[in-house]
């Protein structure tokens, strides 16, 4: 035993070694704080409208800004607007089946430095159980894969203060807030309301092709399904000689 | 993750760790011999011995980077599940029947009985090693980039976890370990998944929403955005190298019988099953409810960390980091065994006592460790482009050693060695200078179509194995 912790701890030695090595020439540095970061505020109301601003910077970003948002059922998005400084301008919103898309038309550049922008808009919720869509850049906010969480999102109840979030994981914070850190924008929340199960959403949305999808998930799952007790079948029975 | 869930994630991995360390001491005695860390001392039934098949297939590459490939290409690559499972019923037909007529403890040990060369054990050593060092690789890129989402830790402190866990509890049990660890990674993988699942589809809007999401986006991520030809090549890549592949061979060699394999790889299609529903549904799902990953090998971490509560997602999370620590304990014990049993006790020094080569085994496993810790540390691509090259090339340089080895008399010596090295070498050249592929051939198709023909033409113009090779291999069939 010990000859053998001997020539462990040497062999160790030289596999921390080979690893150091490695490390000084690869591998990411250490998380910080991330660069660019957006923050969401949410504000529902008890009528069911809900303001949404979400705050942009991204100092290294020289790209043009395309946001998407993802329609729900029983949601609305209206009035999408951007505002930098002393200017803003409103998104041109042009469908794409169940997404939208939005874009800055005007030729004014606008600074996505650490001055950053905002964007505004209201959603109208036709039923107490819905998701608020978010809209959110067709690209990443940051590329970090490290621990930054470059998108928070706060979802402010003042004035529902009876409703949580439910989707995606959110923590709350105080009596009026729900709080979730994200590495991206999620593409809606559900916040549970008070009375939402009186209020359910009974309307879908315009339905749209899937692609094939619902009969090649089907096809998929029924193969998985079928072949493990076929194949268990043949192998119970003709499964040959029992020897080793 | 903060606070309370980040404790609680660090609570269940800190407790799977002493239960796999607890496993490892419990088996150590038992692990003492050479047939006892290798093979388990053939101990292990269908239930168990297919909790280890799956294990060991079912690595970081699927929890991780199939969720990832799922996300960025959509729907197509699940169709490489039923493909594989092609490659295990070969696998069951006409490898672990036959590979059992030998009580061999390696790939390794039955290319020498077969074909009557040290020199084919030794390449298959030295190909193994440095095969699994890639595949390893991919394991602990996984296993970097989960701890760092999750907790912040730099990657690079992170691979270095993720290894040392992995080291750790390989060295103290070896099959032992990694079979019971593997039933525990079975039990985790199906629980944790159908509970997600449903939780899943239900806040998304089901299948169907989800393909209106997709289908709007780009129609190839409900359709093909892997065409037939691409996914019959990975497929095959992935199917028929793991019927032969080196852990998966040791895994049959630790079974009771050649019935108890046959049932065995039933079992592992269960698991597979939930495993293969699963990872489709979270890399979908993902892509509509957070559409801009940074990098789509997060999939999994985020939604275990972000997305779903932490009842659920917790469990999700802990069984990824099973997953890439138990599978990487399968490729560590292989390539233990590739250095104790394949090139010090059969070729360096042939009267090593069982306990000296154990020790051996124990040793290399330390030793390896540090080669891919530094591959994951440059991240070359996603986790599961790295381990589908790593099997085109296994499966370019064993396949047809092993299947018409087992199944056709007239394969000799030179036709395997032939057959083993001009595969390899033509799946590196096409991959190198065949882009895009010459005839519409991917690069383990070109390997295995050499392999094949190098064996047939060398065996047909050299001498026949001996009699007593042949009595042990077709005595059935006069």
């Amino acid at each position: 035993v010990r000859r053998f912790a001997r020539v462990a701890g040497v062999a160790g030695a030289c596999a921390a070694t080979a690893i150091g090595a490695a490390a000084q020439g690869g591998g990411n540095g250490p998380a910080g704080a991330p660069r660019s970061f957006a923050r969401v505020t949410i504000t529902p109301h008890a009528d069911g409208a809900v303001e949404v601003r979400q705050r942009y910077v991204m100092p290294d970003d020289t790209g043009r800004l395309t946001f998407r948002v993802l329609s729900r059922p029983c949601a609305i998005v209206t009035g999408a607007a951007i505002v930098a400084g002393d200017r803003g301008a409103a998104l041109v919103a042009a469908p794409q089946g169940p997404w939208t898309q939005l874009d800055d038309t005007s030729t004014a550049r606008l600074r996505t430095d650490s001055l950053g922008f905002e964007l505004r808009y209201l959603v109208t919720l036709t039923a107490l159980d819905a998701d608020v869509p978010i809209v959110h850049l067709v690209r990443p906010i940051s590329r970090e894969t490290g621990g930054a969480k470059p998108v928070t999102v706060i979802v402010n109840t003042l004035s529902v203060p009876d409703a949580s979030v439910t989707f995606p994981s959110f923590r709350r914070q105080g009596k009026a807030a729900w709080v979730g850190e994200f590495v991206a924008l999620p593409s809606f929340v559900h916040v549970a309301m008070p009375d939402s199960r009186v209020m359910r959403c009974m309307r879908p949305l315009e339905p749209n092709s899937d692609g094939g999808l619902s009969w090649r998930v089907v096809l998929f799952v029924g193969i998985m399904v079928a072949w493990v007790p076929l194949y268990l079948l043949w192998a119970r029975g003709g499964g040959g000689g029992d020897t080793a | 993750m903060t606070g309370a869930p980040l404790f609680a994630f660090y609570a269940l991995v800190g407790a799977y760790l002493v239960l796999v360390c607890g496993i490892g001491l419990w088996h150590y005695r038992r692990a003492s011999t050479e047939e006892g860390f290798l093979a388990a001392g053939r101990s292990l039934g269908p239930i168990l011995g297919g909790a280890t098949l799956m294990a060991n297939q079912v690595s970081a590459g699927a929890t991780i980077g199939i969720v990832g490939f799922h996300y960025f290409s959509g729907f197509s690559y699940a169709w490489s599940w039923p493909l594989v499972w092609i490659g295990w019923v070969v696998a069951a037909l006409f490898i672990a029947p036959r590979i059992r007529r030998i009580a061999g403890l390696t790939l390794p040990d039955y290319l020498e009985a077969r074909f009557e060369s040290k020199a084919a054990r030794a390449i298959a050593a030295v190909v193994v090693l440095a095969v699994y060092a890639m595949m390893l690789s991919a394991q602990y890129q996984a296993g970097g980039l989960l701890f760092g989402a999750i907790s912040g830790m730099p990657y690079v402190t992170a691979v270095l976890l993720v290894a040392g866990i992995t080291t750790l509890y390989t060295v103290l049990g070896g099959m032992y370990s990694n079979a019971y660890v593997g039933l525990f990674k079975a039990v985790l993988l199906v629980g944790s998944y159908a509970v997600a699942v449903p939780y899943l589809l239900s806040h998304v809007g089901g299948v169907h929403a989800i393909g209106e999401a997709l289908t709007a986006l780009d129609p190839r991520l409900t359709a093909n955005w892997f065409g037939w030809r691409q996914l019959l090549a990975i497929s095959l890549a992935m199917g028929l190298g793991l019927g032969a592949a080196p852990y998966e061979i040791s895994a049959i060699y630790a079974m009771q019988s050649k019935r108890t394999a046959r049932l065995a790889i039933g079992w592992s299609f269960l698991f597979q099953a939930f495993v293969g529903i699963g990872v489709l549904t979270f890399g979908l799902s993902m892509r509509v409810a957070m559409p801009q990953l940074p990098t789509p090998d997060l999939g999994t971490p985020v939604l275990g960390m972000s997305v779903l509560p932490p009842w659920i997602g917790l469990p999700v999370l802990l069984a990824a980091v099973v997953t890439f620590t138990r599978t990487g304990g399968a490729i560590l014990l292989t390539v233990a065994s590739a250095v104790s049993h394949d090139l010090y006790g059969a070729l360096i020094k042939p009267d090593a006592t069982d306990r000296s080569k154990v020790l051996v085994s124990r040793l290399s496993v330390i030793a390896f460790s540090a080669i891919p810790v530094a591959l994951a540390f440059r991240q070359f691509a996603l986790v599961n482009f790295v381990v589908i090259w790593a099997a085109k090339l296994m499966v370019s340089f064993l396949f047809i050693p092993v299947i018409v080895g087992l199944n056709w008399k007239r394969a000799t010596r030179a036709g395997a060695v032939a057959s083993m090295l001009g595969g390899t070498a033509a799946c590196l050249l096409w991959s190198r200078y065949g882009t895009p592929y010459w005839f519409g051939l991917d690069p383990a198709e070109a390997g295995v179509l050499v392999s094949a023909a190098l064996m047939v033409a060398v065996s047909v113009a050299t001498r026949p194995a001996s009699a007593a090779v042949l009595e042990t291999f077709f005595g059935d069939r006069a």
